[in-house]
């Protein structure tokens, strides 16, 4: 059952990061749907299932992208990880943690991905990819992580007891 | 004594009776005493009768206006869901308009360009901010490999970075990853052109004797082996000379907005086919407009 619950997800997030995702654009920046699910099934199913969904995601998200390298597969079951045991165990997730949170996770994930790409290509120019990309990137997935997990949360209010260990 | 007054009683009445009677059957008499009450009366009357009646009028033809603008509103309703119908309808068939005029165009280039190509849908875009690239509804039985280059009627637009077996990652000219050689038509000096980090397309190693300028256009210098000749890359924009290089480079402004791309056409060979000639001929998008 699990199974299908997460191959439905997949199917379902890929297509929506691929193709519907750039409606939200703001300049050429996206925000990253499929963080965000690996976040939220973190803190609410645990590392475990988070790092097996970030791989399958990961794996996906390098597929379709122009990017040689499989950072994804490498930076996406790490950061479901690191949801599972700071959501979880160090944060109270309360409303205006959440922001702070998402943009922890995208902080991280970001910071691998700029690393792996300066060390594949030492000719990038750093402070543009700094500014022009990872700064905007960490601060859309803050607001827009925060809102989409406020409303998740005030959807299914049950998710964030159980969340919060309530 | 109490007979006696019955009786009288009696009399009086039969004398009324009859007295009424009398008046009943003397049509002469009866008429002319009834006019005297009746006129008055039915001028009393006709008061209220004159205000029930205009009322009633009024009330109808008040029923009549509301009945009216029901009708209007009903009407009203059924003409706003036909706009609205209409509106949709008019939206397909432009939408069906615009998709038969950009396949228009792609089959006159199609026609008239001398090298085997095919002509791909865009189905999504990188799921990444890091890269810049487009997915293709193209793959491996389609005929594409990865490295083939990939265009539009306006210009070149990236490469075949990824192929499976139906759909293909292209890598645009933006990406910082893309590098094609380049010459500026008018003066023939050489090139590369690369993408980078904030999305601009940088034409480098010009020389430093270049009298490259802003309007000249950039096209592919064919050396790669991905792009024929001379197909259209951009527009130069601005020229700089950094002091730390000896070479001139020149930021490029592309033939189109690559965020709204549809279609493209992906070269499956550089080979000219059979019997055409000469190149594709590319128009900037100014002129086509125009």
């Amino acid at each position: 059952m699990k199974l299908f619950v997460y191959g439905g997800a997949i199917l379902l997030i890929i297509p929506f990061q691929v193709v519907v995702i750039h409606q939200f654009a703001i300049g050429s920046i996206v925000p990253d749907s499929i963080l965000l699910t690996i976040c939220l099934v973190g803190l609410w199913r645990g590392k475990l299932e988070a790092v097996v969904l970030g791989i399958g995601l990961g794996f996906l998200q390098d597929l379709l992208s122009g990017s040689m390298l499989w950072v994804n597969l490498i930076t996406k079951p790490l950061i479901g990880l690191a949801a599972g045991v700071w959501g979880r165990t160090v944060l109270s997730l309360t409303s205006w943690i959440i922001p702070i949170f998402v943009m922890g996770i995208s902080f991280i994930s970001n910071l691998l991905v700029l690393v792996f790409f300066k060390i594949h290509s030492p000719e990038m120019d750093i402070i543009r990819a700094f500014f022009g990309t990872f700064l905007p990137q960490v601060l859309y997935d803050g607001v827009f992580g925060a809102i989409v997990l406020l409303a998740v949360f005030l959807l299914f209010p049950t998710l964030y007891r159980n969340v919060r260990n309530l | 004594m109490f007979h006696s007054r019955s009786r009288t009683k009696k009399a009086w009445n039969v004398f009324l009776i009859l007295f009424l009677v009398g008046l009943a059957f003397s049509p002469f008499f009866a008429a002319k005493s009834l006019n005297v009450i009746a006129v008055p009366l039915a001028e009393i009357i006709k008061v209220p009768l004159t205000v029930t009646s205009s009322l009633e009028r009024k009330l109808e033809e008040g029923g009549g206006v509301i009945r009216d603008l029901i009708d209007l509103y009903n009407q009203n309703q059924l003409l706003a869901d036909e706009l609205a119908r209409m509106q949709i309808e008019q939206n397909r068939l432009k939408e069906i308009a615009a998709v038969a005029e950009r396949y228009r165009l792609l089959f006159d280039f199609k026609q008239q360009c001398p090298y085997s190509t095919v002509v791909a849908q865009v189905i999504g875009r990188d799921p990444t901010n890091w890269h810049r690239s487009v997915v293709i509804a193209k793959g491996e039985r389609d005929g594409v490999i990865a490295g083939m280059g990939v265009i539009t009627p306006l210009g070149v637009v990236g490469r075949v970075l990824k192929v499976n077996r139906t759909f293909s990652v292209i890598q645009l000219i933006l990406d910082r990853d893309n590098i094609t050689t380049a010459v500026v038509q008018r003066t023939r000096d050489e090139g590369i052109v690369q993408g980078s980090e904030n999305g601009q397309v940088i034409m480098k190693y010009l020389p430093p004797l270049s009298v490259v300028e802003p309007g000249d256009v950039v096209v592919t210098s064919g050396l790669d082996g991905r792009f024929p000749k001379g197909m259209v890359i951009g527009i130069v924009n601005q020229v700089e000379k950094k002091i730390a290089t000896p070479f001139k480079s020149a930021t490029l402004t592309l033939h189109e907005d690559f965020s709204k791309l549809e279609e493209v056409i992906v070269l499956l060979s550089t080979n000219v086919l059979g019997e055409r000639g000469g190149e594709c001929f590319m128009q900037h998008k100014d002129e086509r407009e125009a």
